[in-house]
């Protein structure tokens, strides 16, 4: 049923999704190429979130068609990680790190028979890329927000997926952990992964990312970072409100300054 | 599947083997013992999907459930009688339970969804409504004359006295199926517990699982009706789970010592009830329940009041240890007799009274700390009133106000703060400090000095309370002469 364009990591075509007849994304079109690093901007209710959750069909589209590596979402469940909110979960959850990362392994390791080795040490790869090795057997009570993003992260990359979506993956962190997240997702995206972030900080989108996509409701805008960061699609895309756009001008200044 | 019959078959002999101890001790005929065994499991089952409820913050739909199963009950045991059946036999009785228990429960989720109530108040609606109902059809079935509703009683408080052989077993294989199920199911309930999303990212069927958890509870609930109760059915699936929650700070320990909490409350419960027939065995099975709830939030490892108050007292004792010891250091460095960490084995002597002048203690407190200190050998006595620091004293005299004095310039540096503002500070983060940190300190603010040498303090000594010149003019020193010590 797919046009099975496997070059492109995400692939939407007119799909509207609505709650309760409200449309909350309307007529979205979006070509993610893989191996990109796309930061995912829009003002707030501009459904973001619901358009990383639409292209993993935990909402009902009302039409339109979401293809991942050229395919339906179903048939390549294991290549794709989903990074939720934070505050998405209880983290009063009785659990230590090394049980959270692991849980990223359960999707391969089948229904009843109990972990491999080798599942147990994709879990402890895992904490060591993000840094985290040393709170592994701490209770995920005792983290600070962003130790808790880390332990999320550490979970996306245990499912060794080819394209991971995180939702706000910077909110209320610290500059520390802000930092460690951006490496890694760089070396992510060097080994051929495609990440897609729901990002909030307009100052650090050019910095941070190399794709954009511009959201709100519609899509605004999508393409490489320099064509698409300009100073007239976000102004369509924060239309209006006078006080982000005075943000978006002076990053946009700023980015004008900054540039060789 | 076959490995969830095998699972039962190995629990249906579990069962059979607790009911052998139970005669082994307790001499019981078989009949109790495998009522004992019976209500056993269940205790086990309900304590395991108690902590699954407390974590999908479901709490209080088994106590939904419970409760709207007593209309269904008296009307079946009406139909029943009418038909002349035998009115109370479980076959008849738990499937007209089961019936109005979830009808209840659907009410809830649909007052919820339809109407801007929110759960707790559709909760207590549905609850009162259902229980009243219940109650009034009751009374209608003592007042007919082949009505014997005496058996029925024991479905609200709970009677294991009145019991039958083959409910045990109905009840102890349920019980059984569920820990079977649990534990086969263990890895995609727990995501499921979590964080539903990645369940269902990882290609889980979620609304199964969760169906399949529901419908668990319900079983317990309905199965349980005849040991705990409806009313006290509740308190099997949370107090264990609750009282686990003090113990660990893992899933799947959380499970099973739950598991064991309630399996324990629900026999020794059950065998109070079965041996004094007038105890309902519900209240019987909560009061040993609560009786391990405070035995675990007191002792429990994990947050149990008991540790907590120990750590702190611990704390306490560890800060006045090194409150005293710096305050001996200044002491005597204002003396101009510092103690030095090589080639002393005593201080310089001095007397705890004048103590008091660097630090505004009670001299109670000072003797106390004073005698822990002689018995773990930092301090001796060297004359009536006089003391010393021994050699290891004075080195952890050293250390103690390295590190105050370290946090102090630290402090001076990156905050803006008066020197008293600063003393105060570090007086309260230094005990916090791990030697990484102290060797990250030594680094950065002592720089390429000694790394023995004690800084010098950057505000003048016993000046840090305001009683001090009293102590000063008592100890008849005059404390305008403090030294301004050394502020370069």
């Amino acid at each position: 049923m797919f046009a099975g364009r496997t070059d492109l990591a995400i692939s939407i075509r007119a799909m509207t999704v609505a709650y309760q007849r409200k449309p909350v994304l309307w007529e979205v079109n979006l070509d993610i190429p893989t191996g990109t690093l796309v930061g995912l901007v829009g003002p707030n209710g501009a459904g973001k979130s619901t358009l990383l959750k639409a292209i993993l069909g935990m909402v009902p589209t009302v039409s339109g068609t979401v293809a991942l590596f050229g395919q339906e979402y179903r048939k390549v469940r294991s290549r794709v990680a989903y990074v939720p909110q934070r505050s998405s979960v209880d983290w009063d959850f009785p659990a230590t790190v090394r049980d959270v990362v692991t849980m990223g392994t359960y999707g391969s390791a089948g229904w009843f028979w109990p972990l491999s080795k080798r599942d147990r040490n994709r879990a402890h790869e895992a904490m060591e890329q993000v840094g985290i090795l040393d709170l592994a057997s701490r209770p995920i009570n005792q983290l600070s927000g962003g130790q808790q993003q880390r332990a999320f992260l550490a979970r996306a990359l245990a499912q060794q997926a080819d394209l991971f979506l995180m939702d706000e993956p910077f909110a209320a962190v610290d500059a520390a952990t802000e930092h460690a997240i951006v490496e890694c997702l760089r070396t992510l995206q060097k080994s051929g992964k495609t990440i897609l972030v729901v990002h909030h900080d307009l100052h650090t989108v050019p910095e941070y990312f190399d794709y954009l996509v511009l959201l709100n409701v519609r899509t605004v805008a999508v393409g490489p970072m320099a064509e698409t960061f300009t100073d007239e699609n976000l102004r369509r895309t924060y239309g209006g409100r006078l006080t982000i756009l005075d943000e978006v001008s002076e990053a946009i200044r700023r980015r004008e300054a900054t540039r060789p | 599947m076959i490995a969830t019959m095998i699972a039962t078959i190995i629990f249906a002999t579990m069962m059979d083997s607790i009911a052998t101890i139970f005669t082994a001790w307790f001499g019981f005929d078989y009949n109790t013992r495998v009522v004992l065994a019976g209500t056993a499991l269940l205790g086990c089952a309900g304590g395991a999907i108690g902590v699954l409820l407390l974590l999908r913050k479901r709490a209080l739909i088994g106590d939904a459930i419970a409760h709207a199963t007593l209309p269904g009950l008296a009307i079946s045991f009406l139909i029943a009688t009418g038909l002349q059946w035998d009115g109370k036999s479980l076959w008849i009785l738990l499937p007209g339970a089961a019936a109005t228990g979830l009808l209840g429960a659907m009410t809830v989720i649909a007052i919820r969804t339809f109407s801007p109530i929110k759960e707790d108040a559709a909760m207590g609606i549905v609850l009162s409504v259902f229980f009243g109902a219940g109650i009034a059809m009751m009374r209608i079935i003592q007042q007919i004359p082949e009505g014997y509703a005496a058996g029925l009683e024991g479905f609200i408080y709970g009677k294991t006295a009145s019991m039958r052989f083959q409910d045990a077993w109905l009840i102890g294989v349920c019980g059984a199926i569920i820990v079977a199920l649990l534990v086969l199911f263990r890895r995609q309930i727990e995501l499921l517990c979590f964080d539903e999303s990645l369940a269902r990212t990882q290609g889980w069927p979620v609304t199964l699982v969760d169906i399949g958890l529901m419908a668990a509870t319900t079983t317990i609930v309905i199965v349980g009706l005849q040991a705990v109760g409806m009313i006290l059915i509740i308190a099997m699936l949370i107090i264990p789970a609750a009282a686990a929650r003090f113990w660990t700070w893992r899933f799947w320990p959380t499970l099973a010592t739950s598991s064991v909490i309630g399996c324990v409350g629900a026999s020794i419960g059950a065998m109070a009830s079965t041996m004094a027939e007038k105890v309902p065995s519900g209240a019987a099975i909560v009061i040993v329940l609560v009786v391990l709830f405070s035995l675990s939030a007191i002792f429990g490892r994990r947050n149990g009041i008991a540790w907590r108050l120990a750590r702190r007292f611990r704390q306490r004792h560890e800060t006045d240890g090194q409150h005293l010891l710096r305050s001996i250091y200044e002491w005597l460095e204002f003396q101009g007799k510092k103690p030095q960490d090589f080639g002393q084995t005593r201080s310089a002597s001095f007397q705890l009274s004048e103590l008091e002048f660097v630090r505004n203690w009670s001299p109670s407190r000072l003797a106390r700390t004073a005698r822990r200190f002689e018995r773990i050998g930092l301090m001796v006595q060297v004359g009536r009133m006089h003391w010393a620091l021994t050699a290891s004293g004075i080195q952890q005299c050293v250390r103690a106000i390295r590190q105050h004095r370290l946090l102090e310039l630290y402090f001076a540096e990156i905050a803006n703060l008066s020197p008293e503002a600063i003393d105060r500070g570090a007086d309260y983060s230094e005990h916090a400090l791990d030697d990484q940190m102290l060797a990250e300190l030594e680094r950065d603010i002592a720089g390429a000095s000694n790394a023995y040498e004690v800084p010098e303090s950057i505000h003048p000594i016993g000046s840090r309370e305001p009683q001090v010149a009293q102590v000063g003019a008592q100890l008849g020193t005059d404390h305008g002469k403090f030294p301004k010590a050394n502020q370069e």
